[in-house]
């Protein structure tokens, strides 16, 4: 890649085609740098919404997908992460809209696999699935993946206030699960 | 964050989630196929939008994620959207005048007086979907009321076209009123989806993106550079001359007044660091710098919790204020000010930063991160003077239980 090397001549001799094939190169690494470090936590947000392994993994593949082919659209690099995010969570409503939620069978199979040496983690990540569609997905981006509640309100299109409101509702339910399972003594 | 919430994280932390072999194989198989073909970038030079523009253009973004009348409208719904009379028409577009814009709705399309309960809010997203495939529509229509007036009992829901709200009983609502308020947000949608000023964004938008030059009254690239490289200096003392750069031109945010958006130069070094400067294309005026290394953010803390005495608290704010005169290269008179961050139950900042909002004379406000236990700035966002705002529509970490230490105010 040819760059410009900070000097005002330099700056003149690198062209237009230069910096904006800069700008590709970087996108495009940081994507890809981006999906493979959360490829697992997109799949665990995708799963807790669509409740079907298989349905979660179609999911996520059209997710990284329809990213990629609007990558230029990106207004900000620095949001790449949350961009993504919130493409999977529209993805992943987009998908439950057209299945027939009546029908689902759910998948179990992937929470019994869990537990394996993990009782209390299986626990928790077992009762988050359970959660209404609203609380789940604010209690897997606040305190699974750690986003901040101004970006978990990009995500989902929603107030940071609503995103607030869903959490404190939210650490109401985990609280009283934690004490069930003597974790928590408040 | 309280100690539940830290509890909740760390059992999140230790949480593993398996995953198929043949999901491993599938994200790395797509991602191979991308790596050979870097994305296309357009350039989108030279939009020039007002900022009054530009706040409507947020709102329609609001209200269209909110209800997307485009995507495929089933017969029934269009029908009952056409047969809505000039008249009608227009009265629903006056609702999405900008005019009701408040800060609030930049996200949020439209305000509820209370809290959906969860049967409310349940019932909503079905009643919504029936909507929407044309099989349910209210048999009457909400109540509008232009301003609502004082002590006005709400025996059932009105929408308030002043505040953009919903008012809503206490009670629970009915399927009928559900319905009606759907109505109204569909109707809503429609009205501006086919407004000319959103017709005339579009079209200018297109013209945006085919013109690939900044407007005339923007500064050249090379100017951006150099400016973005000064500001670095300044604020970080680095030299950018051997960095990898890379120049963009966006749609300002409206963040700062002047030209047809912000120049992004990204300086990126062999070690990782990354500089985003985002300046006014125009002014060239400061309106961020967002610094990172590999996948964290400087723009927050990271460190371990950490002793800040009252001391280090104002050598810090002092430096600030320095750091920002430098930065503007001239003396500034510095209105409000505040030192902003998180302790634990030890007394110590929890994330090792201090979040610093400085408010000039001239309303405009500037905040800075500042990394203790590196003894460094973070990033840096400007906020241009707004009418009727003040420091305060700039602190939000106080909502999230941080402690805001007004600076100005202690030394008076």
């Amino acid at each position: 890649m040819n760059t410009v090397d900070g000097t005002v001549s330099g700056i003149m001799k690198s062209t237009e085609m230069d910096v904006m094939k800069g700008k590709e190169q970087l996108l495009n690494a940081r994507f890809i740098k981006i999906v493979t470090e959360n490829k697992t936590a997109m799949f665990r947000l995708a799963y807790s919404m669509v409740l079907n392994q298989e349905d979660a993994e179609d999911v996520v593949s059209e997710a990284i997908t329809k990213a990629y082919s609007h990558l230029a659209e990106l207004r900000n690099i620095r949001k790449m992460k949350s961009w993504i995010f919130q493409i999977l969570v529209n993805e992943s409503k987009a998908f439950l809209k057209k299945r027939n939620r009546m029908e689902l069978v759910e998948d179990v199979s992937l929470l019994e696999e869990k537990g394996r040496g993990e009782e209390e983690s299986y626990d928790l990540l077992e009762f988050v699935y359970e959660l209404e569609d609203t609380f789940k997905e604010v209690v897997i981006l606040y305190y699974f993946e750690e986003f901040r509640v101004k970006e978990i309100a990009d995500i989902l299109s929603i107030s940071e206030g609503t995103v607030k409101s869903r959490l404190s509702r939210a650490r109401v339910k985990l609280k009283r699960f934690l004490e069930s399972n003597n974790n928590w003594k408040g | 964050m309280n100690r539940l919430d830290k509890k909740i994280r760390k059992m999140a932390k230790q949480t593993g989630c398996p995953v198929s072999n043949s999901y491993e194989e599938r994200v790395e198989h797509l991602l191979e196929n991308m790596n050979g073909e870097n994305v296309k970038l357009e350039r989108n030079n030279g939009f020039s939008m007002s900022k009054a523009g530009f706040a409507t253009c947020v709102f329609c973004a609001a209200l269209l994620v909110a209800v997307p009348v485009t995507a495929k409208v089933n017969s029934a719904v269009k029908e009952r959207m056409e047969s809505m009379s000039k008249k009608e028409r227009k009265a629903y577009e006056t609702m999405n005048d900008p005019k009701y814009l408040t800060k609030e709705h930049e996200t949020e399309a439209i305000r509820y007086s209370r809290e959906l309960s969860e049967d409310e809010e349940k019932r909503e997203g079905e009643l919504f979907q029936k909507y929407e495939e044309g099989v349910l529509f209210p048999e009457g229509e909400i109540q509008v009321v232009d301003k609502l007036e004082e002590n006005m009992e709400i025996t059932s829901p009105l929408y308030e076209v002043w505040n953009r709200e919903f008012f809503l009983p206490e009670r629970e609502l009915t399927d009928e009123e559900l319905l009606q308020m759907i109505d109204l947000m569909y109707k809503q949608s429609y009205a501006l989806e086919n407004s000319d000023e959103v017709k005339e964004y579009y079209k200018a938008l297109q013209e945006f993106n085919e013109n690939p030059n900044p407007g005339q009254n923007d500064m050249s690239e090379e100017e951006a550079v150099a400016k973005a490289s000064a500001y670095l200096k300044i604020m970080y003392d680095i030299d950018t001359s051997e960095m990898e750069k890379t120049v963009g031109f966006e749609l300002g945010g409206g963040l700062v007044d002047g030209g047809d958006g912000d120049y992004s130069v990204t300086f990126e070094g062999k070690d990782e660091w990354l500089y985003d400067v985002r300046l006014n294309g125009e002014t060239g005026i400061l309106t961020s710098i967002n610094v990172s290394k590999g996948e964290i953010s400087y723009n927050v803390g990271h460190g371990q919790p950490i002793e800040v005495d009252e001391q280090l608290q104002n050598s810090i704010y002092e430096k600030t204020k320095e750091k920002l005169a430098a930065l503007l290269g001239e003396d500034i008179k510095v209105r409000n000010g505040n030192c902003e961050f998180s302790v634990n139950e030890d007394n110590k900042v929890t994330d090792a930063a201090l979040y610093i909002p400085l408010e000039l004379d001239n309303g405009c406000v500037y905040q800075f991160t500042y990394i203790v236990d590196e003894d460094r700035f973070g990033g840096v966002y400007t906020y241009g003077a707004e009418e009727g705002a003040d420091l305060s529509d700039h602190v939000s970490r106080e909502e999230d239980g941080a402690i805001c230490i007004p600076m100005e105010r202690n030394k008076r």
